[in-house]
């Protein structure tokens, strides 16, 4: 489905993927896992035709260009906004006329439904939370009923029901046959999912067991606990919700909060979750949970 | 169909109806062009005559008032991705210039249609030619939007643009200075000189796949 020879892209002083051999085959869900700025999405965004590699071969379905598969493949970039003027429905559709894909609006329908989003299908899709927005990339990437699916990042920084809504869709393709590449920033959503891994660091595939990532996740449990403005009752939940994608054992105070990470990489999401509910945060600690247990 | 859609749909596609009629029949109702009317082409009456004036000196602007951000948006809020991963580069230019165009369509015949109702004239190759100077305009936004890919950038460009085309273009049809005078060639304004309406649109729609070819240039080498 996917091979790729020698993949490499080079912007002024950055190498950012360095000669990545890579091959997925018929009936694989195949994941590419690696921290933020490992080169993850360079390599996504060259294999979906978004950028263009500096040097080095891909074929995707066998065909070295693009042009005739596109209709075979669907594709979910990373952090892309919506067309927040349009609804969830207009959106499905406009993008698959696009694809020349056209289907009736029932089947838009089903697929809403499909990615848990069928009491929002007359919504605007600027009213959506990244969760729904995502799930609605992921509605678009399927439409068309693709053979080979490509997702990038499909669950970073969304609440625990659009991860688990992302899953069940992943599998569903998995019982169909359909083959999908994803990629993620850590194996935690991944593992249960994907058929084959592959890891990657600073622009390089590298083995299990040299991977940073694994390496922090089997040694470490890290408390981390965050002093923060007063929080309003309203505000909790949300925050609650978005937190416990991130970690476990959460711990809410009115002007504290502590949770179970398993590597620093995740206090980014963990801050931006508190930016996003508008709460100011005073100082951050962290310390080995086995420790303060 | 999504740019048409979202123009028409909205008070944009009123407003410039509005803002085009009732210019170009103050511009018509002007003595000097009653007084002139006849010498500058038989064939048309006064309102016509105010709809190309009135597009001559603020079509650019205000294709670039409603356009300036059809590219530079997409790219800045990564929703070109979408389309990219989904048609060819082409295409989606090709597809954002149809879009403009049947939008522009839309307004221009609206215009001359109202004009109809007080002149009881409709002079379809008039209103081709402005079709064709949009088309320019048109694709000089998509030039520029590509080139300066932050919606602020090619907002500033293009405001700058949409005001110093025009005198720029206009000195150079009428100076005599070497200097500036080969960029008559350049502009709509010169070939809107000669009496021929067939070549005019020719040239126009030269001038259209020639930068519609540097647009689909510049988007095949950028990464989005």
């Amino acid at each position: 489905m996917l091979h790729t020879k020698g993949l490499t892209k080079k912007y002024r002083t950055k190498v950012a993927i360095d000669h990545i051999n890579l091959d997925v085959n018929q009936g694989d869900i195949f994941g590419l896992i690696g921290p933020k700025e490992s080169g993850k999405t360079t390599f996504f965004n060259i294999i979906t035709g978004i950028s263009r590699p500096t040097s080095g071969t891909f074929t995707v379905m066998n065909k070295p260009s693009l042009k005739k598969v596109r209709q075979h493949i669907g594709v979910l970039p990373e952090y892309t906004d919506l067309y927040e003027g349009l609804t969830a429905l207009e959106h499905i559709a406009y993008l698959s006329k696009i694809t020349g894909t056209r289907q009736r609006t029932s089947d838009y329908e089903e697929l809403l439904e499909f990615v848990g989003l069928h009491h929002d299908h007359s919504e605007k899709v600027g009213a959506f939370t990244p969760g729904m927005k995502k799930r609605l990339g992921m509605a678009q990437a399927i439409a068309h009923q693709p053979e080979f699916i490509l997702l990038d990042e499909p669950f970073a920084d969304i609440d625990a029901d659009s991860i688990l809504h992302i899953q069940r869709v992943i599998e569903t393709l998995k019982d169909e046959g359909k083959t999908v590449f994803l990629t993620a920033d850590r194996p935690r959503f991944t593992n249960s999912i994907c058929t084959k891994t592959a890891f990657i660091s600073e622009g390089k595939l590298v083995s299990p067991h040299t991977h940073p990532q694994e390496k922090t996740i089997t040694a470490s449990n890290i408390r981390a606990t965050f002093k923060h403005a007063w929080i309003d009752d309203e505000v909790k939940p949300v925050l609650t919700q978005y937190l416990q994608t991130v970690g476990t054992d959460l711990v809410i105070s009115d002007d504290e909060t502590s949770l179970i990470i398993r590597s620093e990489a995740q206090v980014p999401a963990i801050i931006r979750a508190f930016v996003k509910c508008k709460v100011d945060l005073y100082r951050v600690t962290a310390q080995d949970a086995m420790m303060s247990s | 169909m999504n740019e048409f859609k979202q123009l028409f749909k909205s008070t944009k596609s009123i407003l410039t109806i509005v803002i085009i009629f009732i210019l170009s029949t103050f511009v018509s109702s002007l003595p000097f062009i009653a007084a002139h009317q006849e010498k500058w082409e038989l064939a048309k009456d006064s309102y016509s005559i105010g709809n190309e004036l009135v597009i001559s000196l603020f079509g650019f602007f205000l294709i670039f008032l409603l356009s300036h951000d059809i590219l530079s948006r997409e790219i800045h809020l990564k929703t070109i991705r979408f389309l990219v991963s989904k048609t060819t580069r082409l295409n989606i230019i090709i597809g954002k210039y149809l879009g403009l165009m049947l939008f522009w369509l839309s307004c221009i015949m609206t215009t001359y249609v109202l004009n109809m109702v007080i002149s009881h004239r409709f002079l379809f190759s008039d209103a081709l030619k402005i079709l064709t100077f949009i088309s320019v305009g048109i694709s000089c936004a998509l030039f520029l939007s590509m080139l300066f890919p932050t919606p602020q950038k090619s907002m500033f460009v293009g405001m700058l643009f949409s005001f110093l085309f025009p005198i720029v273009s206009l000195i150079s049809v009428l100076s005599s200075e070497r200097m500036i005078h080969w960029f008559q060639y350049m502009t709509p304004y010169y070939y809107a000189r000669w009496s021929e309406p067939l070549t005019y649109v020719l040239m126009n729609m030269a001038l259209t796949v020639i930068l519609l070819i540097g647009t689909a240039l510049l988007f095949q080498r950028r990464d989005v």
